[in-house]
């Protein structure tokens, strides 16, 4: 404990340094600089894999708890649910493998905690995960738990650490998901697509409203995947930036000047004060979800073995879902695309069942009236 | 002799039909007009959805009317017209419900109209769809069960509708008495359940009536 303490601290004291220095650097300093912080990022990686192996054996030992692998599954279990969780956990290592392929041999990296809520019952579990965000227990059921629940709950989980594993190691910068949040394994459904297609219509950037009208080139602008040279002048129209002036206070703040010329309809200043702006905090033009959609349409059109070609491909995002679906980019786009602007949940305003139910009625109530009596 | 209780049918429920028809055909307009104000297609769903109740009503309007008027002469003249007939009393009350189904067509057919004017505008925002179709559809499902059970009410005695009328205040009497008493037990619950939801006798009513959908 002591020499770990001590290492840290060194870690801690080398950030510090790197973080003090005043002076400019020329490109060559400020890479060099770039490789030590990354150096120092490994080290302290992996003292926290350290620390969390020794947290693991000791809430082992104190909780005794048992390790249960069904692989790619590793479950820590209270020995009074070790078989039933053993059994349970089966069918859903099997999915899991089944739709992540190879790479299904990751999601041994973390843990899945099941524990009884009361020592003298094992009928009420809580399920935990221990890995990226140790120790965190995220959800928790109180009362009787089937077998069928407790395997969808294992199941779910796994899938969640999985997301959040794979896009925390390759796609987390560009996805803008909070740790993989949002990566969800499964087919986008219909009504996914029909959020996604409001989010679209009413988007304040001109690119991405020029990608829900059928523009390829704006939605891959829209969703980051060609290099943008000035985003306040190809992501908004001139409504656009005058909006985004007046809604933003920050940008209100830096350039007060501009900002009064900006609402005085100025474009040229809009333009300015945006530009400005964008240098610090360049906004996302498309909306969150698009690219998660974007990244589970891949997957599905890649069919087998899609997760082992996301993991396996370096470099850009576009790079690597066109290898992830085995088609080039633009395709998955207009794909995409497509299922945004097309997708449909069914009306509720009439359905086989009410028809044939209300025909049912009314000749149901039409024989009644027939048979009524003459004589009142 | 279908010509003449058609006739004389229309004479009791023309007033009423040509309202309904001016009804149904405005609704949908006045829907479009009143979502019109929504900031993003969201709100404009929103809007329509809010809107949707009023399809309901009027179509259990329509039918009710239509009903109630397809025997008013009869029950003006005490029945002496119908008896008076050389045909069966189940052939006469056939003749006066297709007659009755007949007064619904002008008002389904001007909800038809109004809606599909809403779908032309051009005013429905981007990735949202119009459903005239389907909603006319549905209104002439409804109004027709209306028409149906009111038409079967109306022709029944006064005696059976009494029964019915007493059955209904009965359970509302139980209900009431069950909680004075602290029982947990639900009456109206199932019996909502039971005419409400599908295949209940009013189900076509529940739910939404959406013109403009996602």
């Amino acid at each position: 404990m002591c020499n770990r303490s001590r290492m840290r601290l060194r870690l801690l004291a080398a950030c510090v340094a790197l973080v003090a220095q005043e002076s400019p650097l020329g490109a060559q300093e400020i890479r060099a600089q770039e490789a030590r912080v990354d150096a120092v990022r490994v080290l302290i990686q992996r003292a926290e894999a350290i620390e969390r192996v020794f947290r693991d054996s000791m809430e082992r030992a104190t909780n005794g708890l048992d390790t249960v692998l069904v692989p790619p599954l590793r479950l820590l279990v209270a020995p009074g649910l070790r078989s039933r969780t053993a059994r349970v956990a089966a069918p859903a290592a099997e999915q899991l493998s089944r739709r992540l392929g190879s790479v299904a041999s990751q999601l041994n990296q973390d843990w899945i905690v099941v524990k009884s809520v009361r020592r003298d019952n094992n009928d009420t579990v809580t399920l935990g995960l221990k890995g990226e965000r140790n120790g965190t227990v995220v959800e928790r059921l109180w009362g009787v738990v089937d077998d069928s629940t407790l395997s969808h709950w294992i199941h779910d989980n796994a899938s969640d650490l999985f997301a959040r594993r794979l896009l925390g190691a390759h796609l987390l910068a560009w996805s803008r998901s909070s740790a993989g949040a949002g990566l969800a394994l499964d087919t986008v459904l219909a009504r996914e697509w029909v959020a996604l297609r409001f989010d679209f219509v009413e988007s304040p950037t001109v690119v991405s409203r020029r990608c829900f009208g059928g523009d390829i080139a704006a939605c891959m602008s829209a969703l980051e995947l060609t290099p943008t040279s000035d985003p306040a002048l190809e992501w908004y129209d001139a409504a656009g930036r005058h909006e985004y002036v007046y809604a933003n206070w920050v940008a209100r703040a830096a350039d007060r000047a501009g900002a009064r010329r900006c609402s005085d309809g100025d474009d040229a200043s809009c333009l300015s004060v945006l530009r400005n702006l964008f240098r610090d905090h360049q906004p996302h033009p498309d909306p969150v979800a698009a690219r998660m959609t974007l990244v589970r349409l891949a997957v599905q059109l890649g069919g087998v073995g899609a997760y082992d070609r996301l993991l396996a491909t370096t470099g850009e995002p576009s790079v690597r879902l066109a290898a992830t679906a085995r088609v080039p980019i633009d395709s998955i786009v207009r794909v995409w695309l497509q299922r945004t602007r097309e997708a449909r949940v069914a009306s509720d305003s009439l359905s086989v069942q009410i028809a044939v139910g209300s025909i049912a009625w009314i000749l149901a109530c039409g024989a009644l009236a027939l048979r009524s009596s003459r004589w009142r | 002799m279908f010509r003449a209780i058609l006739v004389s049918q229309w004479k009791a429920s023309r007033g009423l039909v040509l309202l309904a028809t001016l009804v149904a055909f405005a609704l949908p307009l006045a829907s479009l007009q009143n979502a019109q104000s929504a900031t993003n297609a969201a709100g404009f769903v929103m809007s329509m959805q809010a809107w949707g109740g009023f399809y309901g009503i009027a179509a259990a309007g329509l039918g009710l009317l239509v009903a109630m008027a397809a025997w008013r002469p009869d029950h003006a003249g005490h029945h002496v017209y119908a008896l008076s007939l050389p045909i069966s009393r189940a052939r006469y009350a056939g003749f006066r419900f297709a007659a009755g189904m007949l007064f619904l067509a002008p008002a389904l057919l001007a909800l038809l109209l109004g809606a599909a004017v809403v779908a032309m505008t051009g005013a429905i925002p981007s990735g949202l769809h119009a459903y005239p179709v389907a909603l006319a559809l549905r209104f002439a499902l409804a109004a027709m069960v209306a028409f149906a059970l009111f038409f079967a009410i109306a022709s029944s005695t006064q005696k059976t509708a009494g029964i019915i009328v007493a059955l209904i205040a009965g359970m509302f009497f139980a209900q009431y008495l069950l909680v004075m008493f602290g029982s947990d037990f639900d009456v109206l619950g199932p019996l909502g359940d039971f005419i409400f939801i599908r295949p209940g006798i009013l189900s076509v009513f529940s739910g939404r009536w959406m013109l403009v959908d996602v």
